[in-house]
C-alpha cells in the first residue's frame, strides 16, 4: 500500500510538470511539420509560464472575479487529477463511484473554465465564451455518454473495475468516442474557435495577463493531458496485471505522450471551423459512433 | 473600335455640355467640362458610354490658372483609352457637384479633395476622412500655399466610447498586420454593417513629392516606399506617367526587365497573401509552406535587384540594373522549383476542408455591386468582372507576352483564392515568356527632359489590382502626382461584402481584398539617414504654430 502511495506522489508531480513540457515538444514537432525551427527548447512553454509568473498583474474591473475564479479553476484542475488513475490505481481512485466523481469534476473544470471566460466581458471574450458554451454543450453530452458507457462495459463506477476488462471492438468504440471528445475537448483545431487568434485577438483569454494568464495556460494545459490521461488510462490499466503497478506508471506517460503527439499532428492537418458549421460536423461524428457503439453492444463483439 | 472611334462617340455625346474635347496621347481623352454639366458628362461617360472610374485628381491650380481644378479619370477596357473629364471651380469658395450617387466608386474621392484640398462638393455629406481628428479646420495641406513641412497645433477632440453590439477589428488586431480599424456591428456571431476608420498612417507623399528636396528621378525611389510589398507597381505608375507626359522613349531591354521584376513582385505578393489566408483560417501549416516558397521568390528579388524587395532599380527612363545569363539560368531554376512546390502546395491548400468550406459563399461581392464601386484586380476578377490592366492598357513588354486572366463569377472567397492561385502560375508563364524573348541594347534613355505642364496617367496591374498614378509636370519635380493605389479603390466593398457574413469569416473577407493600408495611407516616411527620431520645428505655416513634431 505504502509504496503505492509512494509511488503516486511522485507520479502525480510527474504528471502535474508534463502537460506544459509535452506542449513543448508539440510546439517542436508542430514547426518540424511546418518547416521552421521552432522553440529553442522543449522546456519553452514551462519558460514562458514562469515568465509569466514573474510579470506584473494587469486586470480588468472584474478583476478580482477573475483571480478568483482562475484560483479556483486550478484547484479544480489539480483536484480532477487526483482524482484519475495514472496509470494503476490508488485508494482514492479505487473507490466505488470515482468514475462518477471525475466525470463530475471534469465536468466542473469546464464550468469554471466558462466562468472564467466572463468575467472579463470584453467583446471578443464574450464572442469566445459563447462558442466555447456551444461546442461544450455537445461536446460535454457525448463525453458523459463515453464515460456513462464505460461505466456500463467495465460493469462499475469504479476506475478499479478497468484492470479487468478484456479488449473488444465495443470497448475500442467506446475509446474513440471519448478519444474524438478529448480532442475537442482540449480546444484544438479545428475546435479551438473560442481563442481563435486571428479572428478574436485570443477571444477567452484577451483580458488576462501576467501571473493569471499563467494559472489559465497552466489549467488549460492540465485539463488537456486529464483528457489524453483517461485515453492512457484505457490502454495501460488493463495491462496493469501482466506489466505490474511500476511498469504501468513508467508507461503510462508515454502512452500519453504518443497521444498528445498524434493529437498534435492532426491539428497541423486542419484548418479552423465555424461556430455555425462545428456542431454539425461535431454530430456527424457522435452520432454514427453512438450507434456504432450500440450496436456492437447488442452484437456483444 | 480605336481611340479615334472612341473620340468620335464622345464627341457625339459630350459636345453639347464640354468647353473643350481633345485627345493627349499621355493621357486620353480630355473633356472640360463647367461644374454645372459635371453630373450630366459623368453619367454618360459611366453609364452610356460605360467606362470605368480609375481615379479622381484635384489639383490646386491657382499658380496656373486662378482655379481648383478636378479631374476624374474613367478608363474604356476595350480601347485601353481613358476618358478623362475635366473641371474647374472657383479659387475662393471651390465648390463641385458631388457625383457619387452617379458614380459610387467616387465617393471617397470627394472626400480626400474635399478633406485636402478644401473643395466642397454639394448635396452630399461631407467628414474627416484623411487627416486626423485634430487637424485644425480650414487648414487644407494639398492647397500650393501650404508648405509640406507645415506642423499645425493639434485641436482638442473628444470621441466618445462605442455603445451597443459592435466589435472593433483594429487599429492593432491579430488579423490586420497595419493599424486600420474596422468597427463591426453585429447580432450575435452575424455581421449586419461595418464602419471604416482609415488613414492612421498617413504622410503626404503626394505633397512631399511636390517640395524642392524631390526631383524626377528621386521621386521613384519614394514611390516605391508606398508599399512594403509591391513597392515596385507604385514606381513603375509613376515612371511611365512622367515617360507618358514627356514622350520619352524607354529602351526595350528595359521595359522588359521592369516587367520580369513586376512579375517576381507578384509571386512574392501572392504568396504572401496565400499565407495570411491560411493563417487566418487556422491551417498554419499552409502559410509555412506558402512563406517558406516565398522566400526563394525573395532571394530571386535580391538577385535581380540587389534587395529582398524589389528597390531601387527603376528610373525615369529605364532601369538601373541589366540582368547577364547568369542571372536568367538562375531564374529559369527557381521557375521550375517554383512550379513544382506550388503545384503541390495549391492542390494541399485548395483540399483542406475547413479552407474550402469557411471561403465559399463567404464575404460574397455581387458583379453589379463590383461595377458600381470600380473594384480592381483580384477583387474584381473574382466577381465576374473580366479587367486586367496588364491586356486593356498594355504597358512595358506585357504586349508581347500571352497570357491567361483568370476569372470567376461566384465573387466569394475562394474565388479570390483561386483568382490569385492562377495568377502565380501565369506569372511564372510570363517571366519564362519575356526571358525567352528579352532583347539587347541599353537599360536607360539617353534623354530625359520633362516639359512643364503635361499630363500623364502611368498605370500598372500590381497583384492587388489597378495601380494608377496621374502627373502634371512641374519645373524639375512633378507640380501634382496623384497615386491611387488598388486597395483604395477595394476597401469600400467590403461594406458589401462583410454584410451578413458570420463574424468568424470577417477576417478572412478583409484579408481577400489583399488590403495594403500603407498604400492607401500612402507611405510612412522613415528617416534611415540617422535612424533617430528626431524632435524638428515647423518653420512655416499661414498663421503659424512652430509645434513640435515627429518625423
Amino acid at each position: 500500500m505504502w509504496l503505492v502511495i509512494s509511488l503516486y506522489i511522485v507520479f502525480l508531480l510527474v504528471f502535474l510538470l508534463i502537460p506544459p513540457l509535452y506542449d513543448g515538444i508539440e510546439r517542436k514537432i508542430r514547426a518540424k511539420l511546418h518547416s521552421r525551427v521552432g522553440p529553442p527548447t522543449v522546456l519553452q512553454t514551462w519558460y514562458d509560464i514562469l515568465k509569466l509568473f514573474k510579470k506584473e498583474l494587469v486586470v480588468t474591473d472584474t478583476g478580482l472575479l477573475s483571480i478568483l475564479l482562475g484560483g479556483l479553476l486550478l484547484i479544480t484542475v489539480i483536484i480532477t487529477a487526483l482524482s484519475m488513475p495514472l496509470g494503476f490505481n490508488t485508494p482514492l481512485t479505487s473507490s466505488t463511484a470515482s468514475l462518477v466523481l471525475f466525470t463530475v469534476l471534469l465536468i466542473g473544470c469546464q464550468l469554471l473554465w466558462v466562468s472564467l471566460s466572463l468575467t472579463p466581458g470584453n467583446p471578443y471574450a464574450t464572442v469566445g465564451v459563447f462558442r466555447e458554451a456551444v461546442l461544450g454543450m455537445i461536446n460535454e453530452f457525448f463525453l458523459v455518454l463515453g464515460l456513462v458507457a464505460l461505466m456500463f462495459y467495465i460493469g462499475s463506477p469504479s476506475f478499479a473495475s478497468m484492470t479487468s476488462i478484456r479488449p473488444s471492438i465495443t470497448y475500442a468504440l467506446i475509446f474513440l468516442l471519448l478519444a474524438v471528445s478529448a480532442y475537442i475537448g482540449s480546444g484544438r483545431i479545428p475546435y479551438d474557435i473560442a481563442e481563435a487568434e486571428p479572428e478574436l485577438a485570443s477571444g477567452i483569454l484577451i483580458e488576462f495577463s501576467g501571473p493569471l494568464l499563467g494559472i489559465t495556460l497552466y489549467s488549460h494545459f492540465l485539463k488537456r493531458a486529464i483528457l489524453y490521461g483517461l485515453l492512457a488510462d484505457m490502454i495501460v490499466l488493463p495491462l496493469a496485471r501482466i506489466i505490474g503497478v511500476v511498469g504501468a506508471a513508467i508507461l503510462y506517460p508515454a502512452i500519453l505522450l504518443i497521444i498528445w503527439v498524434i493529437f498534435a499532428v492532426i491539428s497541423v492537418l486542419l484548418g479552423r471551423t465555424r461556430v455555425d458549421i462545428a456542431p454539425k460536423s461535431m454530430l456527424k461524428i457522435y452520432i454514427p459512433l453512438s450507434i456504432a457503439i450500440l450496436i456492437a453492444w447488442i452484437a456483444g463483439v | 473600335m480605336s481611340a479615334e472611334k472612341l473620340m468620335k462617340i464622345v464627341e457625339e455625346k459630350l459636345s453639347g455640355l464640354a468647353d473643350e474635347i481633345r485627345y493627349v496621347e499621355s493621357a486620353g481623352i480630355i473633356v472640360r467640362v463647367k461644374p454645372v454639366n459635371l453630373r450630366e458628362a459623368a453619367h454618360i461617360v459611366h453609364d452610356d458610354i460605360d467606362a470605368y472610374f480609375r481615379t479622381m485628381m484635384a489639383v490646386d491650380e491657382r499658380p496656373l490658372n486662378n482655379t481648383f481644378a478636378a479631374y476624374y479619370v474613367f478608363g474604356r477596357d476595350q480601347e485601353g483609352v481613358n476618358i478623362i473629364i475635366e473641371t474647374h471651380a472657383d479659387p475662393l469658395t471651390p465648390v463641385l457637384p458631388t457625383i457619387a450617387d452617379i458614380v459610387p466608386a467616387a465617393d471617397w474621392y470627394e472626400l480626400e479633395a474635399w478633406d485636402l484640398l478644401g473643395i466642397r462638393f454639394k448635396d452630399r455629406k461631407l467628414h474627416r476622412f484623411v487627416l486626423p481628428d485634430d487637424w485644425p479646420e480650414g487648414l487644407y495641406p494639398l492647397r500650393k500655399d501650404v508648405e509640406y513641412t507645415a506642423r499645425p497645433s493639434p485641436r482638442i477632440t473628444y470621441k466618445p466610447p462605442l455603445q451597443g453590439p459592435r466589435l472593433p477589428v483594429g487599429p492593432y488586431h491579430p488579423a490586420l498586420h497595419e493599424p486600420e480599424y474596422f468597427e463591426l456591428f453585429v447580432e450575435g456571431e452575424r455581421v449586419v454593417d461595418v464602419e471604416y476608420n482609415g488613414f492612421h498612417v498617413h504622410r503626404g507623399i503626394e505633397k512631399l513629392a511636390e517640395s524642392p528636396r524631390f526631383t524626377y528621378q528621386k521621386v521613384p525611389f519614394l514611390a516605391e516606399r508606398i508599399c512594403g510589398i509591391c513597392g515596385f507597381v507604385h514606381s513603375v505608375a509613376y515612371t511611365l506617367s512622367v515617360e507618358n507626359a514627356a514622350k520619352i522613349e524607354v529602351p526595350e531591354r528595359a521595359q522588359y526587365i521592369r516587367s520580369i521584376v513586376l512579375e517576381v513582385e507578384r509571386l512574392h505578393s501572392h504568396l504572401l497573401w496565400l499565407g495570411v489566408a491560411c493563417h487566418l483560417l487556422g491551417y498554419d501549416a499552409g502559410f509555412m509552406h506558402s512563406w517558406r516558397v516565398r522566400e526563394k521568390v525573395m532571394v530571386l528579388a535580391e538577385l535581380l535587384t540587389g534587395s529582398r524587395k524589389t528597390y531601387g532599380i527603376n528610373l525615369v527612363g529605364g532601369v538601373r540594373k541589366d540582368i547577364n545569363m547568369d542571372k536568367i539560368t538562375a531564374i529559369r531554376n527557381t521557375l521550375a522549383w517554383l512550379r513544382s512546390e506550388f503545384t503541390k502546395l495549391a492542390d494541399l491548400v485548395t483540399s483542406v476542408p475547413q479552407i474550402v468550406r469557411r471561403a465559399s459563399g463567404t464575404g460574397i461581392l455581387p458583379r453589379d455591386e463590383a461595377r458600381k464601386l470600380s473594384v480592381v484586380g483580384p477583387v474584381a476578377r473574382a466577381s465576374g468582372l473580366d479587367r486586367d490592366v496588364r491586356r486593356d492598357y498594355p504597358y512595358c513588354a506585357y504586349k508581347d507576352v500571352s497570357f491567361k486572366v483568370p476569372v470567376y463569377t461566384e465573387g466569394d472567397n475562394l474565388a479570390r483564392v483561386l483568382v490569385r492561385v492562377e495568377e502565380i502560375f501565369e506569372a511564372m508563364n510570363i517571366i519564362e515568356q519575356l526571358l525567352d524573348q528579352l532583347p539587347g541594347g541599353p537599360i536607360m534613355a539617353e534623354k530625359i527632359e520633362v516639359p512643364e505642364g503635361l499630363i500623364g496617367v502611368g498605370n500598372v496591374e500590381a497583384p492587388r489590382g489597378e495601380d494608377i498614378h496621374v502627373i502634371i509636370t512641374g519645373r524639375g519635380r512633378p507640380y501634382r502626382w496623384r497615386v491611387r493605389a488598388p486597395t483604395y479603390q477595394n476597401i469600400p466593398a467590403l461594406k458589401v461584402m462583410l454584410h451578413d457574413t458570420p463574424l468568424a469569416d470577417a477576417p478572412l473577407t478583409i484579408a481577400s481584398i489583399d488590403p495594403c493600408f500603407s498604400c492607401t495611407d500612402r507611405i510612412v516616411v522613415i528617416d534611415l539617414k540617422t535612424g533617430k527620431r528626431e524632435k524638428l520645428k515647423a518653420p512655416s505655416i499661414p498663421g503659424g504654430c512652430g509645434c513640435e513634431i515627429w518625423v
